[in-house]
């Protein structure tokens, strides 16, 4: 045991909203390994001319309509009509929203990274996956039901499914084992995307952004924590107003780069809490943006959707990934602006990654969770670093 | 030393909650009235929404989530205009009661009665 992982006593993992690896990251390329976007990355339109990948996207109303990220739009996105995955049916997808050329171009835009001064710190501070994809090619709440279950349980789409399930969620596990696991969510009119039945059925397994950062404060943490950004704007009491800070399209990106460094300082300006705790960012899915690495086949998770949940005419048999998205572990005791290669993770890694570190052999969880990859063993550092940075907000 | 990075400010204008709700806020919405429909039991209904608006939706996400969880930190007035409770579903009387009913306590409409709000200001509008 490295130790890091014998220091461990924390792990947070933050979950944002839509959007892929080199739509956040691609401007990145070369940086310390990342594989980002050479700039030479092209989708055809549907006048069949090249468009080119640019560092010209914007945090606020580039993107609406929100792209299409069902399955079916996935799909046409990844194969582009054809039988291998290409990553060419990016700008086709996004034009058969609104029949206009000039906005379907829009999907290939990036960030240049001074436009993200939160993400481009931590990845150039702390530990980067180049091949961190979606569970399935398809939209928010399947996504997420992988980082809370190991599986959706055959579902491919928004519905609910939680209810009757045959494996336990990572919260349930740990509370059966003695341990401690909490969902943050923002507070009540964002609520909790992921977990409805464990929230009528187990609230002591929630919390809200306000318990989160006293709880940082107070050095009471849970094991493990997983925060939910704020999902909507809305007001408080006072007429106070918070901004949707999830990134989710056409969400304002700048907040949700403030609220990715408020969750950061809340255990980085801890000094007790800081060299004992690790925090995953990662996004749910890509939101339809452009990617350049086609998703890789896995281990099925032993569910079939069939082919009128899909909306392809196929069914789906949950053997390859969905598009790949960014993902940071940050911790004193991750080697400064490393990058993680030739491993291949996805969300099903965050169950699996904290059963294995706090419960131990369980085996009763789904296939695709047991054949992930876990993350904590990239806590290597002989011991914490003391020159991480802050942000000030 | 440590490096300490600066973080700009949000813009005012980020704030659109009259913005279309995405499909993600209304499966949110749908989903968490389900399960409070659920956790309501069989004796009282859980009302569906449709909201237009993110704003909307957001009002209707704080009162299921204050159902569920309870402890949640209250909702301030603002958000939820008045705490409301579900409403009891109303038994139905059998059809022959409620057509009696309906019979005695109907008024008689008359034609000016029948032309329904805003009809009059449409109908002008076409003029």
């Amino acid at each position: 045991m490295t130790p890091g992982l014998a220091a461990l006593k924390h792990l947070v993992v933050l979950m944002m909203e839509n959007r892929s690896f080199d739509h956040m990251l691609g401007g990145l390329n070369g940086v310390g390994g990342i594989d980002g976007l050479s700039g030479t990355e092209t989708n055809p339109d549907t006048n069949g001319n090249l468009v080119k990948v640019e560092p010209k996207a914007q945090y606020q109303g580039q993107l609406d309509p929100d792209p299409d990220h069902h399955f079916a739009a996935v799909n046409k996105q990844i194969f582009a009509g054809g039988t291998t995955p290409s990553m060419q049916g990016f700008v086709q997808s996004y034009f058969d929203q609104q029949r206009d050329v000039n906005q379907s171009k829009k999907i290939m835009y990036y960030f240049a990274p001074e436009k993200l001064p939160v993400l481009t710190s931590l990845v150039k501070e702390f530990c980067t996956f180049n091949r961190w994809f979606s569970s399935i090619p398809g939209p928010t709440l399947c996504n997420r039901a992988f980082a809370h279950y190991g599986t959706s349980f055959g579902h491919v789409s928004q519905e609910i499914f939680f209810v009757g399930v045959q494996f336990k969620s990572i919260y349930e596990r740990l509370l059966a084992a003695n341990s401690s696991g909490r969902v943050y969510y923002f507070d009540a009119a964002s609520s909790s995307l992921e977990v409805p039945n464990l929230l009528k059925n187990q609230p002591q397994l929630f919390g809200t952004f306000k318990n989160f950062i006293d709880d940082c404060g107070n050095d009471r943490l849970p094991a493990y924590s997983f925060i939910e950004p704020n999902y909507t704007d809305h007001q408080d009491a006072s007429g106070a107003t918070f901004i949707a800070s999830d990134q989710h399209p056409d969400h304002h990106v700048r907040e949700g780069e403030r609220f990715i460094a408020l969750v950061y300082n809340a255990l980085r300006k801890n000094p007790v809490l800081w060299p004992k705790s690790a925090l995953l960012v990662v996004y749910d899915e890509h939101g339809g943006t452009f990617d350049h690495v086609p998703p890789p086949s896995v281990v099925t998770d032993g569910f079939v959707a069939q082919p009128s949940a899909t909306g392809t005419g196929e069914a789906f048999m949950f053997d390859r990934l969905g598009v790949r998205v960014p993902a940071v572990l940050i911790s004193p005791w991750v080697p400064k602006g490393s990058v993680v290669n030739g491993r291949v993770f996805e969300h099903a890694c965050i169950p699996a990654t904290v059963t294995d570190w706090q419960i131990g052999l369980f085996n009763d969880r789904s296939p695709r969770e047991k054949n992930s990859e876990t993350f904590l063993d990239l806590l290597t550092e002989p011991a914490p670093r003391t020159d991480c940075i802050e942000f000030r907000l | 030393m440590v490096k300490v990075i600066a973080i700009p400010k949000t813009p005012k204008s980020a704030y659109q909650p009259s913005r279309k709700a995405s499909d993600l806020i209304k499966a949110h919405l749908s989903n968490l009235e389900f399960m409070a429909g659920k956790m309501a039991g069989p004796t009282r209904a859980i009302r569906s929404t449709k909201p237009r608006s993110e704003g909307q939706a957001a009002l209707r996400i704080a009162e299921l989530t204050q159902m569920m969880h309870p402890t949640t930190d209250p909702v301030p007035a603002a958000i939820v205009p008045a705490a409301r409770a579900p409403r009891p579903i109303a038994r139905k009387k059998p059809a022959a009661k409620r057509a009696s009913a309906k019979k005695r306590t109907a008024p008689k409409r008359s034609a000016g009665a029948k032309r329904r709000a805003g009809s009059k200001k449409r109908a002008g509008a076409r003029k």
